[in-house]
């Protein structure tokens, strides 16, 4: 594995947008300035990132209703995600959407998803059409430990290695659906052993280290380009908010919030960068005011921004109808 | 136009045809559409060609690439045929029977149905459901349906039911090259009925109603294999002086209101002859659309001609009661003339 | 009051040599079938009334699974150590154990579980199950025989002399002082960061330290194992400079990976012999997964140290109690 100093700085950029973005909607959803359901992102910065790290724009990406990350890392205009999240006109969805389904399908980002276990037969489309095109596209497929559960992953992990598509399914297992432990839910004590079973690899990562994530997908996303057929990575990780904005968190530990957060991914990147010698103190600090501005920016962006004419909701059902 | 005689099976088949010769983009995919996938053996290729032959033929002009038999697992591959869709590919995704959708719904009514409306307008699903509706096989209840008001019901998706093998090519056509998501409903006791059908291509636009005979006396809404079944009561009700207007309920999703209002301002009687389960149907939305809007020129009260509020039940003098009849048709029309 | 402690470590055999080589991955549900062999080994071999066990917590809940609907003449308590899901929790276990004077540790993992065990267990006899993807140090052993053996040893019913034996270790130094350890080959490499950790691309690699170099094993240790033994000398530590400019051999050094190394130069190790880490910078692998940066200023070295872990001979143990006749009916329970 090797990182130019572009990479770094990139993954560091991301991982922070992202951060700063879902940090700032925790505090406006306590601040009742957000409608509806918002679920956060922030903890996992490492696995959307690092996957992304190796997506260019014509390739695709399913994501989840925890899909800010995703959407971030695959270069949405924050701009637009944040005046959706407040349903505004000018979000990248008109107001329709909303934090659960942004989308950007000219970027590849085929939106954030409100069903669990919806996302992977889509990505196995994606995969599909870009497999009969004879493109090198690939696609990521993020879903979690909840999603796991559902029939349609395990089908679709089925087609993906019966078709061999170019498609690498990753599993954010941040160990609670909702309020239900992995625990309680996974029947046999692996994930990634799924993928085994069905016929690709399964692999364990470590989500917190943007890094360990960053070379195994780069790893899959070459077998997926190469037509060796999907791959399994099960990354574990932890959300550092509750399942959506307001709740309680009753179901885990202080404690264990707390071991995650001391293996932080942005604090992990810092000292592996600086500990290798790969970037300096004063280029990460400066990404970190960048990534305050922006957001900042985002959130003016949004407030100025007008609400949707309430006639609108009757436009972009059809092409045409 | 060359035109001869085709059936509906070979209507489709030739629909499919045309398409994929002329647009790469366009794929299908289904349950052994052409059967006995990854065998070598050149006598296995095409071993099915389809549940009912449909797909028949095509796997040897286009190759497993763009004829792809799908291991049996609905909600992947109708999903499947969703993400392509959503990403440059014209799919048409063949659900062997309508009654399957139980096992895919999410994909067809939360992802295909919604995606460019929850996106802002900013995707297009140009795909294809084919699905066989209709009772009469003996295939019993979960192979029989014809629910295709349960996809009317859903906003995003457009849906479609040819009564004639002009109308399935045309029709299909039409919904490949459309950019909404379009449920393909064939009725499977249709597939041996023969029609003119022209050797071109040439599309049927989704929306307008068919008109397959005209009257002054009572209109007639019928869907799919029901068109005949209404024309043949059609004609023994000339016999007794009374003319029924036949409209061709082709296109369920979108409707042609006007055609059936203005059949109805012509007639002043409405029967809708349906052969679905009759609550929150097409036969109960028809009748509410004439109560909305044609009220004033109704002279009675809106007969529904549909199946029972059962499932298709197997042994045959049990499905023969279920699926609505001619002399029913006939007997209701007496009833408000 | 023998304890015997089962430190299974549901992280093994699931990194990415499942991608890059062709390396099989381990379930978890297969650890469980063991551990739960384990368990019924030690029923049926030790002195019931007096022997307990205890598990490591970790996420998989492996020990919940082996004991399901199980029925047990002891307890198989939980340890109250961290679970984390990460390497330091086997390491924080095995430290547990220790201090409450476990007789011995079965323990079920590949070479990185057994180096972080080894980091607490000090002089705890380990028996060794290898769950992991390159098993240099953990010999294939079956869980029921693994489980027999820890009660032998537990009941101190066979010699410990000759069932058990001390493996050598490698200790890192940096400015001279220990700060970590391997068990079998410290690699220093040119990868700039730990990453995915394991080492399967050895032109990566620049210097190489072993413990032991026999052949008939996979892994790093394989590059040493591939050369002859010192002439009239033993197999022993050994020091290697990788890369063109001397010998060539073929090594195993990954599932399904066997591939010419290039090696610069060899040195055999006698015990307490130190070796300067000169490559730099880049990382410091220690049994086969990177660990720590080597930055531009570090002093680091290595040093091959004979009083590494004790290791439990399974086939051994069995061998001494069967020739004693421990298995005789009725069982001989030790008063």
């Amino acid at each position: 594995m090797d990182l130019d100093r572009d990479k770094l700085l990139w993954i560091y950029r991301r991982m922070r947008q992202i951060r700063e973005f879902e940090n700032r909607l925790h505090e406006d959803f306590a601040a009742g300035l957000i409608p509806g359901f918002v679920h956060l992102y922030a903890g996992e910065e490492a696995i959307a990132v690092g996957v992304c790290a190796h997506l260019d724009d014509d390739d695709f990406i399913t994501s989840t209703h925890r899909g800010h990350g995703h959407c971030i890392a695959k270069g949405v205009e924050i701009n637009g995600m944040m005046a959706e999240i407040r349903g505004k006109a000018s979000g990248c969805c008109k107001g329709k959407g909303g934090s659960m389904h942004i989308a950007d399908v000219d970027r590849g980002m085929l939106g954030a998803n409100g069903i669990v276990g919806g996302g992977p037969p889509l990505a196995c489309g994606a995969g599909l059409s870009g497999r009969i095109r004879g493109s090198r596209q690939a696609t990521a497929c993020f879903f979690g430990d909840g999603g796991s559960n559902q029939g349609t992953t395990a089908e679709s992990l089925n087609l993906a290695a019966v078709w061999k598509l170019p498609v690498v399914f990753i599993c954010e297992n941040n160990r609670y659906a909702e309020t239900t432990s992995t625990d309680y839910s996974i029947g046999g004590p692996d994930i990634a052993g799924r993928g085994t079973a069905f016929g690709m690899p399964g692999i364990v990562v470590d989500g917190q280290d943007v890094f360990a994530v960053y070379e195994a997908a780069g790893e899959a996303f070459r077998r997926a380009r190469d037509g060796e057929g999907p791959t399994l990575l099960e990354c574990q990780t932890y959300r550092y908010f509750g399942h959506f904005e307001g709740d309680e968190i009753k179901y885990r530990t202080r404690d264990e919030e707390a071991h995650y957060r001391e293996r932080d991914c942005l604090e992990n990147f810092r000292s592996v960068v600086l500990d290798g010698e790969l970037l300096e103190a004063e280029e990460l600090d400066a990404i970190d005011r960048e990534a305050e501005t922006a957001i900042v920016d985002a959130v003016a962006f949004a407030e100025s921004s007008p609400l949707p004419d309430p006639a609108e909701c009757l436009n972009d059902v059809y092409v045409a109808y | 136009m060359a035109e001869r005689e085709l059936t509906y099976r070979g209507a489709i088949n030739e629909a499919l045809r045309l398409e994929m010769r002329r647009d790469e983009s366009v794929f299908i995919m289904g349950e052994d559409i052409a059967g006995a996938p990854g065998r070598d053996d050149p006598e296995m290729v095409d071993a099915w060609g389809g549940v009912l032959k449909v797909t028949e033929g095509l796997i040897n002009e286009f190759g497993p690439e763009r004829v792809r038999d799908t291991p049996i697992t609905e909600s992947a591959f109708i999903g499947a045929g969703v993400g392509a869709a959503a990403t440059g590919m014209r799919p048409v995704v063949e659900l062997m029977f309508i009654g399957f959708m139980g096992v895919t719904l999410d994909q067809i009514i939360n992802q295909a149905a919604k995606m460019r409306y929850m996106f802002g307008g900013k995707a297009k699903i140009p795909l294809v459901i084919r699905t066989t509706i209709g009772a009469g096989f003996r295939a019993a209840a979960q192979h029989s349906d014809a629910t295709y008001s349960t996809f009317v019901h859903f906003p995003g998706l457009k849906v479609v039911a040819p009564a004639t093998p002009y109308d399935a090519k045309g029709l299909l056509i039409s919904a490949i090259r459309d950019d909404d998501p379009v449920i393909f409903c064939e009725n499977k006791v249709l597939y041996d009925t023969t029609g003119p059908v022209p050797e071109e291509d040439y599309t049927v636009p989704l929306g307008p109603a068919g008109h397959p005979r005209d009257g002054a006396d009572v209109t007639i809404v019928a869907i799919s294999r029901m068109v005949s079944i209404s024309l043949e009561a059609a004609d023994r009700l000339a016999a007794d002086g009374i003319e029924a207007d036949v409209v061709d309920l082709r296109c369920l999703s979108p409707w042609d209101e006007d055609a059936i209002i203005g059949s109805i301002e012509k007639t002043g009687r409405l029967v809708v002859v349906d052969e679905d389960n009759p609550r929150c149907s097409m036969a109960s939305d028809v009748a509410a659309l004439a109560a909305s809007r044609a009220l004033g020129y109704l002279d009675a009260p809106v007969q529904m001609i549909t199946a029972p509020h059962t499932p298709v039940p197997f042994s045959p003098p049990l499905e023969d009661y279920y699926v609505p009849k001619a002399d029913a048709i006939v007997e209701a029309v007496r009833a408000i003339t | 009051m023998p304890l015997i402690g089962i430190i299974p470590n549901p992280s093994s055999g699931k990194d990415i040599r499942r991608l890059v080589v062709d390396a099989d991955g381990i379930d978890n549900q297969h650890k469980a079938k063991i551990v739960r062999r384990v368990l019924r080994g030690i029923a049926a071999t030790a002195d019931v009334a007096a022997t307990t066990v205890a598990v490591m917590p970790e996420m998989a809940d492996i020990r919940r699974r082996a004991l399901d609907g199980l029925e047990l003449p002891f307890p198989v308590d939980v340890l109250d150590t961290p679970c984390h899901g990460l390497a330091e929790d086997s390491l924080a276990a095995a430290r547990a154990l220790a201090d409450r004077g476990a007789a011995a540790i079965v323990v079920l993992g590949g070479d990185g579980t057994h180096r972080m065990v080894a980091k607490g267990s000090r002089d705890v006899p380990l028996v060794p199950i290898s769950t992991g993807t390159n098993n240099v140090w953990p010999r294939r052993n079956e869980g029921t025989l693994a489980g027999m053996a820890a009660a032998l040893v537990a009941d101190v019913r066979v010699p410990l002399e000759v069932a058990c034996r001390q493996t050598p270790r490698l200790d890192v130094l940096r400015d001279g002082q220990p700060i970590d350890l391997a068990l079998v080959d410290v690699a220093a490499c040119d990868i700039p960061v730990p990453g995915a950790r394991a080492i399967w691309d050895v032109t990566r690699i620049h210097q190489l330290v072993l413990s032991m170099a026999q052949p008939g094993v996979l892994g790093l240790s394989a590059i040493g194992g591939s050369l002859p033994p010192p002439p009239g000398g033993d197999r022993r530590g050994l020091a290697l400079e990788i890369g063109p400019g001397g010998q060539e051999v073929m090594a195993p050094i990954a599932p399904g990976l066997v591939v010419p190394v290039a090696i610069r130069n060899v040195r055999w190790l006698e015990p307490d012999e130190t070796v300067s880490i000169t490559f730099r910078p880049g990382t410091l692998a220690l049994d086969g997964e990177r660990e720590t940066a080597i930055g531009s200023n570090d002093d680091l070295a290595i040093r091959l140290n004979k009083n590494g872990p004790t290791m439990v001979d399974v086939d051994r143990t069995l061998e001494l109690a069967a020739d004693s006749g421990e298995f005789i009916m009725p069982c001989r329970s030790p008063a």
